[in-house]
């Protein structure tokens, strides 16, 4: 017996030394701790309408930590345009690679260097640190050549990729960008005259409920121009006000000043097919203090008609929603018969 | 009863005069004996003979005055001539005589001429030259074990002390010849004449033999042991304690030491997958509970509180566990639902001793195997007076547990898999110089790993047909590794001089948890129709998706194709606690009257700091591929859960996704402002210095024990830590603030009779406030106008706590107790809501603010009994029955900020306070073999204060049944098995009414067998 007992001790001994083996760890763990700098698209697709002339493609440093500083010495990046379509082949290159940089409450418009092949669909952008800046830039913009004519259709895709650089920065992700032409029936830019009150009230009514400064407004506040901007998936309307004021802008060393007349701005996202037209955004909830204290989202519902030329866009809104006033009966606003408001082609 | 009230009070009127009247005489000069005499014959020439039995001492001194030309000179109002003495001569002459009659009385006896003047003695210390001292330990003859709790008194007289938990004693007698006795439940008394050395020491061990006449049907095992040293040190004790062997612990299927306190009266457990971790003492919450080993408080591994999961402490280290319901003035006295001493082992004896154990496992839930091995050695050295013991344990575990929760019309579905280690190694080293110095030195290791790999789904259904919202399933998988660290190093002496002992100890701890990872991969999907029933079967909701029963296999939400990558958060956390220590006690025993005292004294730096660091990284994914689970997920998961009511499939698998991470770094970003906020409001660090001092005594006289004294603690506590404003402006803060507190605590203790003990107290305590309330961290947002803000300016709770107990001991080792306690809570901290304009970062803007604030007062009101015994009373093999049973019943009220208006009062229950807990154990021994059946209830109780009452979180009253059977082999070999949560009893929460529950945990039944040896 004492035989056994004493193997069960050293069995019990074995027990008791082996966890510093068992550590349950993981084979592999995450590289979560270093924090590289990501050069990234602004945006993974895009369009503007047929007759643009130029595009811009956004390129900036990602977030960053506090007391990150960007890069001071030159990356290079690799760039290539693919999937030519319709009437694009032969037209797209990169025209220039731009930057701003704030000095003394002006903007400077600068450029980077660039190398493109001969038929412009390849090439490298040269990154340098800005004599300014001491660094390169946060973001820049890659402004490519477009058709420009009615008639273009189709569509291509910049692809960027290898990202040299002697510092601690990776290309992101997305790392391609496809641009197509805005073909949708309201896109471009339309003008709504706002003329009597009623009909001031009745845009109040329908967007009020989403923009706290325009329920503030009366019709003698504005000046019943109204415009409304229909871009690649987002738009934005417009309202300008008779209250005016002197704006300073300061390019390239220029100093401007003009009177501009204030504005007030709803953007949202918009979806248009078949006459329906759909809006969604959101909007703040101001709370006691007066400050946002909450944004919601909101859905506003409408059809949508052209006339025969396509000079007037004709919008009738139904109803307007938002996260917590949704149930029937507690809409933002509702009309069975819908509010319409006629917009010319601007 | 009241008889015995009676007699109590006119025994503590008695006890105390001579004590008021040794300390009016204390500033006499003591005069030895013999005094110089005048013209009279000398006391020591005259030759007496008496012999007496059971003789007051006013017929002593009639007989001796009859006898011989002396007369005797007293005040009969500070002498009790009522005192009976027995004196066996032969004496040489009267002054002999006078001296025997002057030490068994605590008289002075001055001859002046042929007048013999005779005053009380006065309280002082016991004159060096006739003093000693016997120390040694109390063993049982049988197994060579020591007996911890036996009492050890001076016969005859009311001089006695109790064996500490190594089963030793020091008791200080008059030199030359004593008669010492030494009592213990289930062991007959024994008594030994010993010699005692003028200011010296003679050591001796007391050899006892168990009374097997009362027990000869059950054959003594370890586990009666275990029963017989918790009950004796209990009944010994001078405050109100109950004690936990580990040898008892044995009796219970209890891996951890949270879940052997379970059983003890008034105290239940907060389980963490099952498994005990926190404890709570009459109804209080953990933070109320003070913790410690060795009398030295562990700091908490955890960031944010001081309470400590006992769930990283394995009971094979440990000798015993004792819970203080009411404290003493040497105490730490942050303690208001009690004190819970963790006692860690000593060598016992010259002889290697070998105790080891080996176990294996199973738990029905992983389907997985659990190991647990231990290993004790230990033995004495250099004539006894080394001792070394090293102790190791080890245990692993595989659980798991099938879950489900509800979160307003959501259903949450949990599959937790858990592997768990339990590391503990121990040692201690104690040298005896000589019998009246030793020194100690003790470490102590625990190493807790817990990794956690949790998969849910999450149904998210768009309840109220909202155009902004979809039907949804979120699938989120947590991968996490914890390492708890507890570390402790004692170093401290004990000094027995002439006239006074003194301890003194320096100590070093420190608790970790470290969590090198902690990962949760998000995924999402969304369905066209998802429907959750939670009234038809509240036991368990049904699924509806796209039409099919949850229970279909082909269910969409099995898919893992539709389910797209959403976010990953990585992360760690480490926080440290770290306890630097020095403390000394003194303790001066006195004569005053016929009482036995004991003036101590002593005073207690405890400096901590204590930090927190957390690193939270939430990463999208920007990749132009789509990702989806399918790519990353596998691994185990819970094919059968909650008994195949719902079907899973792999969950992500943390491995997996971590490598398809690292190769593709450049596809995930950061977010960064998150990162920066969480870190921020979270970390901190922070110092706390406790100064303590404190003076009491304890006096015996004939049956009643008086334990007196006042503790005052001063603690000094600064913070640095950072506000958070908006979610983007981080601010660096410091605060603290000082306080301090004078704790006075009496203990009455009465022996009606040698088994029956009557007990009360009223002790003064406090509780100092979590981390997390304290640290001035602040979280604001001001647009949303609200804010967390900490409260660097909180005060610590205090209490006034009274406790009577009456306490039965059976020989056949058993008892049957019961008590009442009512503790009134002042300062009570609860969460407060009110609007401010006053806070870091304000610019005048109001905002509701929430912060712990101190809040009105809370009384607590509870009754407890508690009965044990062996049934030897029972005819036939009905002998071999035993029952343990214990019940709680508590009733509290805490006076809080109306939920409902901010301007009223509400009262509501304490958090934690369960009206209900009991155990209830039956065993039955039959030769070597002992089974037992065990239940512990749980009654539900408040986890959490909601928005209103109809929002309070309660867990729900739970009953475990466990089984164990015992075969003892010899005494020293034991083959056991367990079985625990017999009936898959679950973990249930549910909010505002009993109907709506938020929360079923199930954890299935665990089992292990092995095998223990004391070799």
């Amino acid at each position: 017996m004492k035989k056994h007992t004493i193997h069960a001790s050293l069995f019990a001994l074995t027990l008791t030394l082996i966890p510093g083996c068992v550590d349950n760890s993981l084979e592999e763990t995450p590289h979560d701790d270093n924090f590289p700098l990501q050069l990234v698209l602004d945006a993974e697709e895009g369009a503007d309408l047929a007759d643009a002339e130029d595009y811009d493609i956004e390129i900036k440093f990602a977030d960053y930590l506090p007391g990150t500083t960007l890069p001071s010495t030159t990356i290079t990046l690799d760039y290539t345009i693919e999937d030519l379509a319709g009437t694009m082949e032969g037209v797209v290159a990169i025209d220039k690679v731009v930057y701003e940089v704030a000095l003394d409450d002006c903007t400077y418009a600068r450029e980077l260097a660039f190398t493109a092949s001969a038929d412009g669909l390849s090439g490298t952008i040269t990154i340098a640190p800005d004599a300014d800046l001491g660094t390169v830039p946060e973001s820049f913009e890659v402004v490519l050549t477009l058709p420009g004519a009615e008639d273009t259709e189709g569509g291509f895709t910049v692809v960027f990729s290898n990202l040299k650089t002697t510092e601690a920065v990776l290309l992101g992700s997305p790392r391609a960008f496809e641009y197509e032409v805005l073909d949708n029936d309201v896109a471009g830019e339309w003008e709504l005259e706002i003329s009597s009150e009623e009909a001031f009230e009745q845009f109040k009514a329908m967007f009020g409920p989403v923009n706290p400064d325009l329920e503030a407004l009366s019709f003698e506040d504005i000046t019943g121009k109204v415009t409304a901007e229909f871009e690649f998936e987002e738009m934005k309307f417009v309202l300008e006000l008779a209250e005016t004021e002197e704006v300073t802008t300061c390019e390239d060393g220029e100093s401007e000043t003009e009177t501009e007349n204030n504005v007030i701005e709803i953007e949202a996202e918009y979806d248009a097919e078949d006459g329906a037209l759909e809006f969604e955004g959101s909007h703040p909830i101001l709370g006691d203090n007066g400050l946002v204290a909450d944004e919601l989202d909101f859905l506003a519902e409408a059809e949508y008609a052209l006339d025969d030329e396509g000079e007037t866009l004709s919008i009738r809104f139904f109803t307007l929603v938002d996260e917590d006033n949704f149930a029937e009966g507690e809409e933002l606003f509702r009309d069975a018969n819908g509010v319409t408001f006629m917009f010319e082609k601007d | 009863m009241a008889t015995h009230l009676q007699a109590l009070r006119h025994a503590a009127s008695r006890g105390w005069r001579p004590v008021l009247a040794g300390l009016l005489l204390s500033w006499l000069t003591l005069h030895a004996l013999p005094a110089g005499a005048a013209a009279a014959q000398d006391i020591y020439q005259v030759r007496i003979q008496v012999d007496v039995q059971n003789t007051s001492l006013k017929e002593l001194f009639t007989i001796i005055e009859d006898r011989t030309d002396f007369t005797f000179t007293y005040s009969s109002r500070r002498i009790d001539l009522a005192r009976r003495l027995t004196l066996h001569g032969p004496y040489q002459n009267l002054g002999v005589l006078l001296e025997v009659v002057a030490a068994q009385a605590n008289l002075q006896i001055k001859q002046l001429d042929e007048q013999l003047l005779v005053k009380a003695a006065p309280i002082a210390l016991p004159r060096a030259a006739r003093v000693g001292v016997v120390r040694g330990r109390v063993l049982d003859d049988q197994l060579k074990t020591v007996l911890p709790g036996a009492t050890v008194y001076q016969k005859g007289t009311s001089n006695g002390t109790t064996t500490d938990v190594n089963g030793e004693f020091m008791l200080r007698v008059p030199a030359g010849e004593a008669e010492v006795e030494v009592t213990y439940i289930g062991y007959r008394t024994y008594s030994e004449m010993v010699t005692v050395p003028e200011d010296g020491a003679i050591e001796l061990n007391f050899k006892m033999v168990s009374d097997i006449t009362q027990l000869q049907f059950v054959t003594i095992t370890g586990v009666l042991q275990g029963q017989q040293r918790a009950l004796n040190q209990q009944k010994t004790a001078d405050n109100i304690r109950n004690v936990v062997s580990a040898d008892q612990i044995g009796r219970f299927p209890d891996p951890n030491v949270a879940e052997a306190l379970q059983r003890v009266p008034a105290v239940n457990i907060e389980r963490d997958q099952g498994e005990g971790r926190y404890v709570l003492v009459r109804g209080l919450a953990p933070q109320f509970t003070n913790i410690s080993i060795n009398g030295e408080q562990i700091p908490s591994p955890e960031a944010g509180v001081r309470y400590v999961a006992l769930d990283a402490v394995p009971a094979d280290q440990l000798a015993s566990i004792e819970v203080s319901k009411a404290i003493t003035p040497d105490m730490d006295g942050d303690a208001i639902g009690g004190s819970v001493n963790l006692v860690t082992r000593t060598a016992q004896s010259e002889e290697l001793n070998i105790s080891s154990s080996a176990l294996a496992g199973y738990n029905n839930i992983s389907g997985k195997t659990n190991f647990q091995g231990s290993l004790e050695l230990s033995r004495r050295f250099l004539g006894n007076k080394l001792g070394v013991m090293l102790n190791g344990s080890y245990y692993a575990t595989e659980r798991g547990s099938e879950d489900w929760e509800r979160d307003g019309n959501d259903l949450e579905l949990r599959d937790y898999a858990l592997s768990r280690t339990r590391t503990g190694l121990s040692s201690t080293i104690d040298y005896n110089v000589n019998e009246q110095h030793s020194l100690y030195f003790r470490t102590l290791y625990n190493r807790f790993t817990d990794r956690e790999v949790r998969g849910r789904y999450i149904f998210v259904p768009n309840a109220d047909d909202s155009p902004f919202e979809d039907n949804a399933i979120e699938r989120l998988t947590k991968d996490r590794l914890e390492k708890q660290y507890v570390v402790s190093y004692n170093l401290g002496a004990k000094h027995t001089f002439t006239g006074f002992n003194l301890d003194y100890e320096a100590s070093f701890s420190e608790a970790i948890q470290d969590t090198p990872f902690d990962i949760e991969v998000g995924s999402v999907s969304e369905v066209d129709q998802l429907s959750i029933d939670f009234d038809s079967d509240p036991d368990f909701p049904t699924i509806t998706l796209n039409d099919q029963p949850n229970a279909q296999r082909t269910n969409a939400y099995l898919d893992n194709t539709r389910y797209a990558f959403d976010e990953v958060t990585m992360g760690n956390t480490y926080a440290k606690d770290r306890n630097k220590t020095a403390k000394f006690n003194v303790g001066v025993p006195y004569k005053a009257g016929e009482s036995d005292g004991l003036l101590k004294f002593g005073g207690k730096v405890r400096l901590k700091e204590k930090s927190y660091e957390i690193t939270e990284n939430v990463f999208g994914y920007t990749g132009a591929n789509d990702l989806t689970l399918d790519q990353y997920s596998g691994g185990d998961y819970n094919k059968k859960f909650l008994d195949g009511r719902y079907n899973m499939n792999p969950h992500a698998d943390s491995e997996k996704f971590v490598r398809f991470f690292n190769n593709n770094r450049q596809d995930f970003e950061l977010s960064v402002d998150d990162k920066l906020a969480t870190e921020a409001a979270e970390a901190y660090t922070a110092s706390e210095d406790v100064y303590a001092g404190y003076v009491m005594t304890r006096i015996q006289r004939d049956k009643l024990m008086l334990l007196g004294g006042v503790r005052y603690e001063y603690t000094d506590v600064s913070y640095t830590s950072f506000n958070v404003i908006n979610e983007e402006e981080i601010l660096p803060e410091k605060g603290g603030r000082n306080y301090g507190f004078l704790l006075p605590q009496l203990h009455v203790k009465y022996k009606l009779n040698e088994d029956l003990n009557l007990r009360a107290a009223i002790t003064r305590s406090y509780a100092r406030p979590n981390f997390s309330d304290i640290v001035p961290a602040q979280e604001i947002n001001i647009n949303e106008g609200e804010g967390t803000i900490g409260n660097s300016k909180l005060k610590p709770v205090s209490a006034t706590n009274v406790d009577v107990l009456a306490e039965k001991y059976f020989g056949t080792v058993g008892i049957l107790s019961g008590g009442v306690f009512y503790k009134k809570l002042g300062d009570f901290i609860f969460s407060r809501n009110f609007d401010s304009n006053v806070y870091p970062g304000s610019q005048g803007e109001m905002i509701r603010l929430t912060q712990a604030q101190n809040g009105e007062s809370a009384d607590l009101f509870g009754f407890e009994v508690a009965y044990q015994q062996n049934l030897t009373f029972l005819p036939g093999v009905l002998k071999g029955l035993s029952v343990y049973a214990n019940y709680t019943m508590t009733s509290s009220n805490a006076r809080i900020q109306s939920r409902e208006n901010p301007e009223d009062k509400e009262e509501i229950r304490l958090p934690g306070q369960a009206r209900h807990m009991g155990n209830l154990s039956l065993a039955y021994a039959l030769g070597r073999v002992n089974v037992r059946l065990s239940g512990n209830f749980n009654g539900e109780y408040i986890s959490e204060i909601g928005g209103d009452a109809s929002e309070d979180l309660y867990v729900k009253d739970r009953l475990q049944l466990d089984a164990t059977a015992t075969v003892t082999i010899t005494p020293r070999i034991r083959f056991f098995a367990e079985f625990l949560n017999l009936t898959n009893q679950p973990f249930e929460v549910y909010q505002g009414n009993e109907s709506h529950y938020i929360q079923r945990e199930f954890y299935s039944w665990w089992t292990r067998a092995g095998v223990k040896f004391d070799l």
